[in-house]
């Protein structure tokens, strides 16, 4: 029997006697990657905050028992744990932006770290950080070393973390999340670091995510968990194919619904909504002596059709979302024009959905308000009936509309976004990345609901994302977007047959993600 | 409706009341009237007939403590009203329109919050005529710049969020996303500096009347029986000194709580930042 | 961080730009001949023929843009006039009260730090515990206190009944010598302004202590110690220094009342009386002296904030922050 890098028993937290994990027992073993897949709320995160004991005030561990290296946690002094966790774990944290320190440099968050565990010089720290920087694919290492975090982009940030995190040559990893938010490409990188890593060090890995694609690229052993109880445990082949309980069996056919390509979607009208020609967005900075253009987008064109749903591929920074802000008119275009064929005002016709649910709610108003803002602006009358309606299309209770934005999770906040934007009936909505906040199960859910939509009403839709599988999966149609340029345009199911490079390239990054038996599975259900 | 707050403001609520209580019906809770000179009874220590002592013109501290409060409090309050209402005018103006206007605005408010307020308070006494009106101008004069200031940030950081632009997409006019989003949310604000307003205008006209150039002394203020009691601190009359200090300190006090206790409860939950700490560094 | 120097400085000269129209504008409306303001005390003895000739010669004829390039040519050449109640030049009257009053100040700000930094940081550390809550009543307590009337008990005990503390005056022979002296004013001022620096550090201390990233450097293995010194201190220090730069302002207002009680011969005490005495020149070059002080102040701590937090850079005051 190999030994345990980590060990958890009978593991319970609360908050305020409410449980939020119930008797968690699992191991990691030596050299091998272990995840724990969840929905979100499900207590993963919490699960990890609890081993590197680090809770939050007001949460409580209330039994159980943690053992590193087959050490009891509990046993060691204050001191001892800290050297410990500090130098046996590495963790890498969902959020890149919040870990770090926004008034230190890169440098110094190394300098941090090597100074606390080792005693070697600053010249060898230093060194020894630009090694670490190198390793994880990062070509200027020595500006990055002194740059501060929010001069970096999310993955550029994710990698320093990465580094950071490995630099002490720790014996376990634990990535929480460690590639939510991120685009494909930045995420099949950083997957394939961990791996690569784990295969040289032999140490061991504990992966937390919500995305079986994740799971099936890295893991060997996964631990299935589901509001804060141990659902399944087992290696990755007996949990993919031949899972045990009703929430597994459910996790893995609904990802088989996601990664399955396609559907033949109803089809969509001919005629056109909105023509964009020749759109240009610059943003100049100005320096001393000079300034410094950024070519956002450059001479995009584009049509989009009545009731046809198509999505924006390409890598983050590539202007995708500067895009959306010019279709919906909030900023001005330095080149090019926009004209809009629909019935309705454009105001009207046209709608968004953004990336941050509780960013584009007022977070002092009821989801009533909420919902029902649009409606005060057109002058429907009979709010409350339409609300319903479409609380009901959208698949949220009705009690929610007396409910503030925090008391939703995000996916029931985006879903709420999504009945704002239709309460007005637009021809057109603009899903600026939908999905990033959110978990598969949830994610899944709002294709579907996409989906229906367009099928029942007609709404066109514009879809935004980093994510392929979304975008294959959904869309009739697929742009892609290179550093502010269009350069590709195919039908959804031809994207596996792409031929350009840049295409293909991206496609290939998602393909890791994909799990190798493809069935098309019909029975999916979405809650 | 139980609010749940803890026991210094509730303690606060019950002064305030009692005080304000006593102030409006300062004829009848007082004894003597404030202005009745009595040359038979000058400066006695707090006894069975004045039971806060007399002055050196033989006045009853107690009456003119009521009398007094009556002027500092509506002094204090009428002061922070026209400051708040003034400076949320121009703050909110400048933040909506934005752009050069704002700019220059905020420059004339730099420049006047450059000068110390007392000594703006005493060059601007010196063109009126003393009395409560001028202290009431003179306080609010030096004390709508904050007001302006913060508020204008506060629009200015709401005017960029996700919700107001999302708001634009959905239809808003300008009109809509100033009235319906923007000024409802400067409550919390407005409240905030409502409370720490009386607590500042207090002060100011208790100094100002103790410097001499605010309530002129024949009518008492608190202010001005500090101004009275430091001649004879020396000789040994505390009771001049000490009791309008203790109703000065008490009344700020009780609004320093309560406005502590509003600006926590008020702050939307997204900003809230609760003892949110992790374990090992908050118990060092 | 050059570009940014330069915007600060640029704005700075503006506000004292504004600020010195304001001034001059309120001269102008204060009752009496403005020839008397400026001229001082003199002026009611001359003839009319002659006060016509000043008239004239002051350009009080000219129209008030040209009026006011004179009075700021003038000014900035330390040309302030004469005061009205000495007869002596304005500069001279006011630079004598320069070193008293910044003896003040220091020594005021010292005490300040000293009792502030500690209870500020550990109460935002403990927040919510019964040491907080004590802090946090003493803060509002100093917060409350009127600084005369604190000036006036301390002068009871220490000065009448013990005897210990001179009342009035600055003393002479040096600083050991001045030292009893400056103990009750110094004190005054620090405690009317040590309530706020208290909230604020700690407002701010808990703050930085719920971000995510004090969590993420737990993780990491690093001592308390060093990211409460590396990490919080400095996050914590950006606001309190801003703070303390605007409150100079607040300071030198303190500084009437105290120096006033105490007879302390500073900026604050002449401010208010050439007030009551209505010695305008002295007035508005005294309240001139405090605002060019408080902007230039002001910029310089904008700038060290800006040293040390990155993200201010960018930001400019005045602009969408």
């Amino acid at each position: 029997m190999e030994t345990d890098c980590l060990e958890v028993k009978k593991l319970s937290v609360e908050r305020n006697g409410y449980p939020l994990l119930s008797s968690v027992s699992f191991h990691v073993p030596d050299g091998e990657i272990t995840a724990l897949i969840g929905e979100s709320g499900s207590g993963k995160s919490m699960t990890v905050k609890a081993i590197l004991d680090l809770l939050p005030v007001g949460i409580e561990k209330t039994d159980g028992a943690i053992f590193l290296e087959k050490e009891s946690v509990e046993t060691i002094s204050l001191q001892e744990k800290r050297l410990l966790i500090g130098k046996s774990i590495g963790v890498v944290f969902q959020d890149s932006w919040q870990t770090f320190n926004p008034i230190q440099t890169i440098g110094s968050h190394f300098l941090d770290v090597l100074s606390a565990h080792t005693s070697m010089s600053k010249k060898e720290m230093k060194a020894h950080a630009l090694h670490m920087l190198n390793s994880v694919q990062l070509k200027e290492a020595e500006r990055i070393y002194s740059s501060y975090p929010d001069e970096l982009s999310g993955g550029m940030r994710q990698r320093v973390q990465l580094a950071i995190a490995l630099s002490l040559k720790p014996k376990l990893l634990i990535a929480d999340e460690p590639t939510t938010a991120l685009d494909v490409k930045t995420q099949a990188d950083i997957l394939k670091m961990i791996k690569k890593w784990q295969k040289e060090s032999g140490s061991s890995v504990f992966l937390v995510t919500h995305d079986l694609g994740v799971l099936n690229e890295l893991a060997d052993r996964v631990i299935v968990i589901e509001k804060g109880l141990i659902a399944e445990q087992g290696t990755i082949q007996d949990i993919l194919h031949d899972p045990k309980t009703a929430y597994t069996k459910q996790l893995v056919d609904n990802y088989g619904w996601f990664t399955s390509g396609n559907e033949k979607l109803h089809p969509p009208e001919q005629t056109i909504l909105i023509e964009l020609e020749q759109a240009d967005k610059r943003y100049v900075k100005h320096g001393l002596f000079r300034q410094t253009t950024n070519q956002a987008v450059s001479n995009v064109s584009l049509d989009l059709r009545k009731g046809e749903i198509t999505g924006l591929i390409g890598e983050s920074g590539g202007g995708k979302s500067t895009l959306a802000r010019l279709l919906l008119q909030m900023e001005k275009m330095d080149g090019g024009q926009m004209l809009w064929h629909g019935d309705q005002p454009f105001r009207r016709g046209v709608q968004w959905v953004n990336q941050d649910p509780f960013a584009s709610f007022n977070s002092h108003w009821t989801m009533k308000q909420i919902i029902g803002e649009g409606l005060d602006y057109w002058k429907v009358y009979d709010k409350t009936a339409r609300i319903k309606e479409v609380l009901n299309q959208t698949g949220l209770d009705i009690s929610v509309m007396d409910m503030y934005p925090h008391e939703l999770s995000g996916g029931m906040c985006q879903r709420a976004a999504l009945a704002r934007a239709i309460a007005v009936e637009p021809e057109l909505i603009i899903l600026d990345e939908p999905f990033a906040n959110l978990d598969l199960q949830a994610q899944i859910a709002m294709i579907a609901l996409i989906q229906k939509l367009q099928k029942e009403k007609g709404t066109a839709f514009f879809f935004i994302s980093h994510d392929i599988r979304a975008a294959v999966k959904m869309c009739h149609r697929v742009l892609v977007m290179k550093e502010g340029q269009l350069i590709d345009e195919l039908a959804a199911g031809d994207l596996e047959h792409a031929s350009h490079p840049y295409t293909k390239a991206l496609y290939n990054s998602a393909q890791t993600l994909y799990i190798n038996k493809q069935e098309k599975v019909d029975n999916y259900v979405f809650y | 409706m139980r609010i749940k707050s803890p026991w210094t403001v509730k303690a606060s609520f019950m002064y305030l009341f009692i005080l304000i209580l006593l102030s409006v019906a300062a004829p009848v809770a007082s004894f003597y009237d404030p202005q009745a000179v009595d040359m038979g009874h000058v400066l006695q220590p707090p006894d069975q007939d004045h039971p806060l002592g007399t002055d050196e013109l033989g006045r009853d501290n107690w009456s003119r403590l009521l009398y007094g409060g009556r002027v500092s409090i509506l002094a204090g309050t009428s002061a922070m009203v026209v400051s708040i209402v003034v400076g949320f005018l121009y703050g909110a103006a400048s933040g909506f329109i934005g752009g050069v206007f704002d700019r220059i605005l905020m420059r004339v408010v730099d420049a006047l919050l450059s000068i110390p307020g007392l000594l703006l308070m005493i060059g601007l006494q010196l063109l009126f005529k003393p009395g409560l009106l001028s202290v009431i101008f003179v306080i609010s004069f030096t004390s709508w710049m904050i007001v302006a200031r913060l508020i204008r940030t506060e629009i200015l950081s709401l005017k960029q969020n996700v919700f107001i632009q999302a708001s634009t997409v959905l239809g808003a006019s300008a009109s809509h996303l100033l009235f319906r989003h923007l000024l409802p949310r400067c409550w919390p604000t407005i409240i905030v500096l409502a409370v720490s307003g009386i607590s500042h205008a207090i002060l100011a006209e208790a100094t100002l009347s103790f410097l001499g150039i605010g309530i002129p002394p024949h009518e008492p203020s608190w202010g001005n029986m500090l101004m009275g009691a430091q001649g004879f601190l020396l000789g040994g009359a505390w009771w001049l000194a000490v009791f309008p200090g203790i109703c000065i300190i008490s009344t700020v006090l009780s609004i320093l709580f309560i406005g502590d206790w509003l600006h926590g409860r008020l702050t939307p939950y997204d900003m809230q930042t609760e003892v949110r700490g992790w374990k090992r560094i908050v118990w060092k | 961080m050059v570009l940014f120097a330069l915007k600060r400085l640029w704005e700075a000269c503006l506000v004292l730009f504004i600020g010195s129209i304001c001034c001059f504008l309120f001269i102008r409306m204060l009752p009496g001949d403005p020839a008397a303001a400026i001229y001082g005390g003199q002026y009611q003895k001359l003839s009319d023929a002659e006060r016509m000739r000043i008239s004239e010669n002051l350009g009080l004829n000219e129209p008030l843009p040209a009026q006011y390039i004179n009075w700021l040519t003038n000014a900035v050449q330390g040309e302030w006039g004469i005061s009205s109640s000495t007869g002596e030049d304005v500069s001279e009257v006011i630079g004598r009260t320069i070193q008293p009053t910044f003896l003040l100040l220091f020594s005021s700000q010292l005490l300040i730090f000293l009792f502030s930094v500690l209870p500020g940081i550990v109460s935002g550390l403990r927040r919510g515990s019964i040491m907080d809550h004590m802090v946090t009543v003493c803060s509002f307590m100093f917060m409350s206190i009127p600084s005369f009337w604190l000036a006036m008990i301390l002068m009871l005990f220490f000065s009448v009944y013990l005897g210990l503390l001179p009342t009035a005056g600055m003393g002479t022979g040096g600083f050991v010598g001045q030292l009893p002296y400056l103990i009750m004013p110094a004190f005054v001022l620090a405690v009317s302004h040590v309530g706020y620096y208290i909230r604020l550090l700690r407002n701010h201390v808990s703050v930085v202590t719920g971000q995510p990233f004090i969590m993420a450097l737990q993780a990491r293995g690093i001592s308390n110690r060093v990211i409460l010194w590396k990490h919080i201190v400095p996050h914590a220090s950006v606001p309190f220094l801003s703070y303390a730069g605007a409150s100079l302002a607040s300071a030198l207002a303190g500084t009437v009342v105290v120096e006033t009680i105490f007879s302390w011969p500073g900026l604050g005490r002449l401010t208010l009386k050439s007030a009551m005495e209505h010695d305008y020149s002295v007035l508005m070059a005294a309240i001139l002296l405090s605002m060019t002080a408080v902007i230039l102040t002001n910029l310089l701590i904008d700038l060290i904030s800006a040293a040390i937090d990155p993200r201010l850079r960018s930001q400019m005051r005045g602009e969408k922050s």
